[in-house]
């Protein structure tokens, strides 16, 4: 094999790759995503760690750590294929040594014919052998973290993902489904306690000529193959009317909390702080909701002229402020839900992958390759990566471990 | 006080006092104080179970859902692992790393609000008592194997300053901490696996993607990282004793900082915790 190959597949690569994919991590998890990017220092600007993620550095080394498994992975298919075949039974791992007596020779001979070992008489002594099968955990256990890395690739190039807030009668369009959604209702349940249990979304789903009642809640998706709609959050959308001293409409709106509107032909500004549906003030006299009943709605509103706050004002739903001749309020409020959506092709792949990954475990956990070879007076045993641990299971078989006497 | 809150300080306590007990003996090489750690650390964990068990009667729901729940059933899993240990192996001595840690988590949890809140619809899924009870179980595990590493290293520097040679049987009682220490970090790196996954499937489900480099899943997955490496050095390069102790502490030091640091410092998707 090549020197670069060696170098390229060995595992001390690996580790350095692993160590370094760690340490990118750390400071990624220290250093906000995503921001204004003159927030960040011209180290972090190089090293692409204000969008960690997606920056060449850390492509490049999981492109690496990918074809160093890989390689390593591979390399290993055809000596383990020939220690799976051989007829010889496998001497895998650190040697382990057992002194025994006659007796105890014979006891585990018959112990280990009930606990399922494959024992054989040679000229040589007692050969037991089991779980050869588990040769194979390593290559499983590596398969499944490689397709854990193919889906991470399929989902980075491949994903669509956004957001989506409808309010009662809307309809949307998606590029990412094919088809329209039509928000019914949204929900808010209660247990018997009074504490919400459920955020639950009416949706009507027209896709072709077929028209679908759905309802997403949270840990309740929509799934349509790779299509994905989960509830993310919701808020109300509130009903401004404002009219003149004869009672004619000037303005209607709808208004989120925190929004503003500037009114027609005039310098006036609505400023809508929030709308509170169950209405307290706190001990620092800041509005606050006990819940999302409307049990004792109140918007509290700031008026502005030229950018100058004119009052702040408390109003109960179709009750009015009266300023400069024309009448301010809101007549009512109503929720409005925020579904996340996201089509990804890779999960099948994840869960795949997972399934991959707990049968290597299994293989090594569980099912890796024991060889002992049990003569009158000792027993030699290979067992992979836990001899020490299969030899500490035949003294139990045998004898008690002494006692700690720390 | 309610029920449970009295049956967590009579936990506390006897926690503590398994702590001193186990201290002693080692400290003092009193090894009849170490069946009195032992004893009492069985009842604090009986005790411990009780409020666990009272808690979750009240709250009708698995008692792992926020930072108290969590660092309480931590301290649980760490007592629980270190129980079975002890009774597997007859190994007491490191009860005196592992006692105080439990009791010192048994103390954070006593400084948090102690509500019993109800689930909000985020954690009501089946996979809650799943995921968060692999991850405590797992803790547990990584906790014990850094205790056994700390020992390890405790014992060897402790010869080395008396200038004693170390005798066979003080060899093979090293050798003993040192391939406890890598099987409880080779179960407790299968624990943090489903964890990891389990989260993935939920999060699926919750969030519409599976992976969103969360600072508890980054954080997770750093840990995992750190345990595999360790495992890799040990299995294929040979690392053992003092080198595969250090590890074992490094990487509890990132379990500690996953299940404390995160939710401090770094806010994320997994701030309910």
């Amino acid at each position: 094999m090549s020197k670069w190959k060696r170098v390229l597949f060995g595992l001390k690569t690996g580790i350095v790759l692993m160590i370094l994919i760690a340490l990118h991590s750390i400071a990624a998890s220290l250093i906000p995503q995503s921001a204004d990017i003159s927030q960040y220092s011209a180290v972090i600007r190089f090293f692409g760690l204000h969008r960690a993620y997606r920056s060449p550095l850390f492509l490049i080394l999981m492109a690496l750590f990918f074809l160093n498994l890989l390689g390593c992975t591979i390399q290993s298919l055809a000596p383990r294929w020939r220690q799976f075949r051989s007829p010889e039974a496998p001497r895998i791992g650190r040697k382990e040594t057992l002194s025994l007596s006659l007796e105890e020779s014979a006891t585990l001979v018959e112990t280990l014919k009930k606990k399922r070992y494959s024992v054989q008489s040679t000229e040589v002594g007692v050969v037991a052998t089991r779980d050869r099968i588990g040769l194979w955990g390593v290559s499983v256990t590596h398969l499944a973290i490689l397709l854990f890395l193919l889906a991470g690739i399929i989902s980075a190039l491949t994903s669509l993902s956004g957001s989506l807030a409808l309010a009662s009668g809307d309809r949307r369009t998606l590029d990412a489904y094919d088809g329209e959604f039509e928000m019914d209702r949204f929900e808010v349940v209660y247990n018997a306690l009074g504490h919400v249990e459920q955020y639950k979304t009416h949706l009507n789903v027209y896709s072709g000529d077929k028209k679908e009642e759905v309802v997403v809640a949270v840990n309740e998706p929509y799934v349509s193959g790779a299509f994905q709609l989960h509830a993310a959050s919701y808020g109300w959308i509130s009903h401004l009317l404002v009219e003149d001293g004869e009672g004619q409409v000037i303005e209607r709106a709808e208004l989120l909390n925190q929004d503003s509107i500037r009114l027609q032909d005039r310098e006036l500004s609505v400023f809508l702080y929030g709308y509170f549906p169950d209405y307290l003030l706190s001990d620092e006299s800041e509005p606050i909701t006990r819940s999302e009943r409307e049990v004792n709605p109140k918007y509290v509103m700031a008026l502005y002229e030229q950018n100058h706050q004119i009052g702040v004002y408390t109003l109960s739903p179709g009750e009015a402020v009266i300023y400069d001749d024309i009448q301010i309020g809101f007549t009512d409020s109503e929720m409005y839900s925020i579904l996340g959506f996201r089509k990804d092709y890779s999960y099948p792949l994840i869960l795949l992958a997972s399934g991959v990954l707990l049968l290597g475990l299994a293989m090594i956990y569980l099912l890796y390759p024991k060889t002992i070879f049990i003569h009158e007076r000792d027993a030699v045993l290979y067992a992979g990566r836990n001899s020490s641990g299969l030899s500490m299971s035949l003294k139990r078989m045998l004898t008690r471990l002494e006692e700690d006497v720390d | 006080m309610n029920l449970e809150l009295v049956l967590f300080t009579i936990a506390l306590i006897v926690y503590v006092f398994s702590a001193v007990a186990f201290v002693f003996a080692v400290g003092m090489k009193k090894i009849k104080w170490q069946g009195l750690g032992l004893i009492l650390a069985a009842a604090g964990f009986v005790i411990h179970t009780a409020s666990l068990v009272v808690r979750a009667i009240n709250a009708r729901r698995v008692p792992l859902s926020n930072q108290f729940e969590f660092a309480t059933s931590f301290a649980w899993g760490i007592v629980f692992v270190f129980l079975i240990l002890a009774w597997r192996y007859k190994l007491r001595a490191v009860g005196a790393i592992v006692m105080p840690l439990s009791f010192l988590l048994m103390g954070y949890a006593s400084m948090l609000n102690k509500d019993v809140r109800p689930l909000m619809p985020a954690l009501q899924s089946a996979w809650l008592p799943i995921h968060v009870g692999m991850a405590v179980i797992g803790y547990g595990a990584f906790a014990l194997a850094a205790a056994l590493g700390l020992l390890y290293l405790w014992r060897v520097r402790k010869r080395v300053n008396e200038e004693k040679n170390i005798g066979d049987t003080a060899s093979a009682r090293l050798e003993l901490y040192d391939f406890l220490s890598y099987r409880s970090t080779a179960f407790g790196l299968l624990m943090l696996t489903l964890v990891i996954l389990t989260g993935m499937i939920w999060a699926k489900s919750a969030w519409g993607r599976y992976w969103s480099w969360d600072p508890k899943e980054t954080w997770s997955l750093i840990t995992w990282v750190i345990y595999a490496v360790y495992l890799h050095l040990r299995l294929r390069q040979g690392w053992r004793g003092k080198k595969a102790a250090w590890f074992s502490v490094i990487g509890f030091l990132s379990v500690l900082f996953t299940f404390v640091g995160v939710n401090y410092i770094l806010p994320g998707l997994h701030s309910y915790f």
